[in-house]
């Protein structure tokens, strides 16, 4: 900037930075206008597909009931368009999550004869650079129930892409049951917690009702989601293995997997493991253990620990929040828990008693 | 002299290209953040989380202070999101009109016997109500001495609130039906501990918005909000989301965040006294993570999933700005241990150093160069040809800069209706470096002059308009 000793190469490096500012700025324009077109487009198809479609399915599916072989060439639809292949599939999605039932799955018939599926089997022999397509595709096989070759399967299920090897098991999960329990809980690996959450809805959405035992796939190695699945399954199948949820507990070294145990526990209501339960109270120091502990006998509920949780709660150095939780799991072991709490009632101090009302007070519990 | 100035250019030219070079690095990066954010999106099923019973609970917290207007429509918004477990604790902070009779009439409440825990400190809570309907069985009302500020307001909700994790807005924000789940697959999602999370903000001031919800978004009408939008969506889609992609978020806004309550409490919840009280709260929890050797991420999303007032009187704008400059000075003040210091791994080697030199020592660094340049234009050392081409190289970045951002925003999803509002904006991109930017600067450097003096700041109250219909017809 100075006047004089200046590089003679500055002037042409800014002469270039201010070109290429300019040029982006109007790459970016375009950009805009490019993103606009494209939705007006989509929006544009949907207006006109949406209400042929939605036509025809209540000519056919809802009132119609036909389940196979639909009337598509009726369909007045410009089928070989990307954009329309696309706003039909959407809006397909969007009839058989929003119809369900038989009527659902006759959609789903109706969205295979549309040529989904070999679209579906395509894209999959076919990967293309980004996952977005493949899981796409299997998740459309899913709802079409639609089997795929063991090889590509296999493939699929070893992709180092964790949302690729997700939609794989749940592509597996609900489509073949409880015959790819084994085969999935084997390979699953790398998942978070989000997926953990997916995975179970999808082995809840089938309606299983089978004595399948997940509490073998549990283990100290696997990550917090992994267990988490496996737990929330035995909770929902109300499978109840204490051996491996002490085990989890006592060898873990996840504080999120030995809560979660805990947790288990209590929700599966293992009465045989109260005693021990109790003793892992006094031996935990962290307030998180405690609470949980506390929240466990409370559904245990056989009014052998009610002695241990009146003294937690009349005990001066117990925090609100333990003190809450103890009350809380005393009334919870009503009737075998009236005299006990009868007794501490003429007792208590008046910030107790106050506590006391809290937790017992009807409108306070909700969750 | 000619030494001096000489060093003087050399500073001032190492300066601005680190600036820029920042400024590539974002482009790049929030364009892949925002690609991963969207393919995810695009495959994701929004309703498991909302279908799923083992959901994590979330206590959704909301400080008012004389809200009488607004409070009814707001709360009710707040009780109608998609989610399978959640509560809203609304903290009435000591209102001088009538928000909590408001509430009280509407929601048929009754105070109800209470114990709390002090775990974060607060001013005293007077009294809880709870609805008899149990149509609003999830709503909490806390009354409370007013604490001066929104952080005592907010402890106090943390106290009383019984998820694990805390969604901190305030009550004028209006929140899209799907903010919690949107908020709670990005802190599922992830393979370390996530200890906040943000999303975009926008400004609703010429929104159509109806019983506390979202109608229509629309381009606000007054100049300065105008102005803000624009700021709100470069500095999220371009700043925040940039950042977001190496894990190096600095702040995770006031206005709509959800924070991991186990670590907000252990790191003592929010500071009464900050003036940047959200910034300071991420930076304690950041300091305590890494303190315990704990791995986390701050993330951010870039859909906009809340819309707020902005200030849309100078004055107004001018005070929030100058709160805000303190509040940084008082963060880079009371954590300066953390200024690159390996220990604190991220955050002590590039987000504090970053939010140190050049969030804080811009409007600085900015003054400083435009009187030296004045001085040399005086005694005719300057070469007014090449100072004229960067003047225009740094008008057209900047223009470049907001214009990417429009770009991202639309990348994301069209907010805009209508047309004329992306055309609008992208003309206000062409204006903000002559009238908005200056006035930003004049703020900062307000707020840091009146922070090294230690003056008393004052909060003020701003003036609801009361969002229930902004339709402007045509």
């Amino acid at each position: 900037m100075l006047n004089n000793g200046m590089d003679p190469i500055l002037p042409s490096l800014v002469y270039l930075s201010l070109f290429l500012s300019a040029f982006f700025w109007l790459m970016c324009l375009l950009g805009i206008a490019f993103f606009y077109y494209q939705d007006y487009r989509y929006k544009r198809y949907y207006a006109k597909i949406y209400p042929v479609l939605r036509d025809f399915v209540y000519e056919n599916v809802l009132i119609g009931n036909v389940t196979h072989h639909f009337p598509i060439d009726k369909l007045d639809i410009e089928w070989h368009k990307p954009i329309v292949r696309k706003v039909v599939r959407r809006v397909l999605h969007e009839f058989i999550f929003n119809i369900g039932g038989e009527k659902g799955k006759n959609m789903c018939n109706l969205f295979n004869e549309m040529g989904f599926d070999r679209e579906a089997q395509y894209e999959l022999r076919h990967p293309a650079k980004h996952s977005t397509a493949t899981i796409r595709s299997l998740s459309d096989l899913t709802l079409m129930q639609v089997h795929i070759k063991d090889t590509i399967v296999e493939d699929l299920l070893i992709d180092p892409k964790t949302d690729v090897r997700v939609a794989t098991y749940k592509y597996l999960l609900q489509v073949y049951g409880e015959a790819a329990f084994d085969r999935v809980f084997k390979m699953i690996h790398g998942i978070s917690e989000l997926d953990s959450i997916d995975i179970y809805q999808s082995i809840i959405a089938t309606d299983y009702v089978g004595e399948y035992a997940f509490h073998q796939w549990l283990g100290t190695h696997k990550t917090f989601a992994v267990n988490k699945l496996f737990m929330n399954l035995m909770v929902h199948f109300q499978q109840l293995n204490e051996e491996t949820l002490w085990w989890l507990i006592d060898t873990s070294t996840d504080e999120r997997t030995q809560l979660k145990a805990i947790n288990t526990l209590g929700k599966l209501l293992a009465y045989r493991s109260e005693a021990r339960l109790r003793t892992l109270y006094d031996e935990c120091e962290k307030e998180k253990f405690k609470i949980e502990i506390l929240k466990a006998i409370g559904r245990l509920g056989q009014g052998h620990s009610l002695h241990f949780l009146a003294d937690i709660f009349e005990q001066d150095q117990s925090s609100i929040l333990l003190k809450k939780n103890a009350f809380r799991s005393l009334l919870s072991q009503r009737p075998y828990s009236h005299p006990i709490l009868k007794d501490m009632e003429k007792r208590l101090s008046p910030e107790d008693l106050k506590l006391t009302r809290y937790v017992s007070h009807p409108i306070t519990h909700y969750i | 002299m000619k030494q001096f100035v000489l060093s003087i250019d050399i500073f001032f030219g190492i300066y601005c290209m680190l600036l820029f070079l920042v400024y590539l690095m974002l482009f790049r990066m929030s364009l892949l953040s925002i690609r991963q954010n969207l393919q995810k999106k695009a495959y994701r099923r929004p309703q498991t989380l909302v279908e799923s019973e083992i959901s994590p609970g979330i206590s959704i917290i909301a400080p008012a202070y004389n809200e009488s207007i607004t409070i009814v429509n707001n709360v009710r918004s707040l009780m109608t999101l998609f989610y399978p477990r959640y509560e809203v604790v609304i903290v009435n902070d000591g209102s001088k009109d009538d928000t909590l009779q408001k509430l009280i009439d509407e929601f048929d409440l009754i105070p109800i016997d209470f114990a709390v825990d002090y775990l974060v400190p607060c001013k005293e809570i007077k009294s809880i109500y709870k609805s008899k309907d149990i149509s609003h069985k999830r709503l909490t009302v806390v009354d409370k001495v007013n604490g001066g500020s929104k952080a005592d307001a907010v402890n106090a909700g943390i106290n009383v609130s019984a998820f694990p994790y805390i969604l901190n807005t305030d009550v004028d924000c209006v929140l899209a039906n799907d903010t919690l789940t949107r908020l709670m697959e990005a802190v599922l999602d992830a393979q370390n501990r996530v200890i906040a999370v943000g999303a975009t903000l926008r400004m609703s001031n010429s929104s159509y918005i109806d019983s506390g919800t979202l109608v229509e978004a629309a381009l606000p009408e007054p100049l300065l909000a105008r102005f803000q939008e624009m700021e709100y969506i470069r500095s999220y889609l371009l700043g925040k989301m940039g950042w977001n992609y190496l894990n190096c978020i600095p702040n995770v806004s006031g206005g709509l965040g959800l924070f991991d309550k186990e670590i907000l409490i252990a790191s003592g919840g929010y500071d009464p006294k900050s003036l940047g009280e959200d910034m300071e709260m991420i930076t304690r929890m950041c300091i305590t993570m890494c303190d315990n050797n704990q791995k986390y991420e701050v993330k951010y999303i870039p859909q906009t999933l809340c819309w707020t007032e902005g200030p849309d009187s100078l004055r107004m704008l001018i005070r929030q700005r100058v709160r805000w400059a303190r509040g940084l000075m008082q963060i880079i003040r009371t954590h300066r241990k953390v200024f690159f210091n390996p220990e604190y791994k991220r955050f002590g080697m590039i987000v504090f150093p970053y939010n140190t030199i050049f969030e804080f020592l811009a409007p600085i660094v900015e003054v400083l160069g435009i009187f030296i340049y004045i001085y040399l234009i005086s005694i005719g050392h300057i070469n007014t040809k090449m100072a004229l081409l960067l003047l225009g190289f740094v008008y057209v970045f900047s223009v470049f800069l907001t214009s990417f951002s429009i770009l991202l925003d639309n990348y994301v999803f069209k907010y805009y209706n209508r047309r004329r509002d992306i055309v609008r904006l992208c003309i206000t991109a062409f204006l903000e470096p002559f009238l908005y930017h200056p006035l930003i600067v004049y703020s900062s450097l307000k707020g840091y002059v009146q922070e090294l003096f230690g003056k008393k700041h004052a909060w003020g109250e701003m003036e609801r308009k009361g969002i229930t219909n902004n339709r402007k017809n045509g």
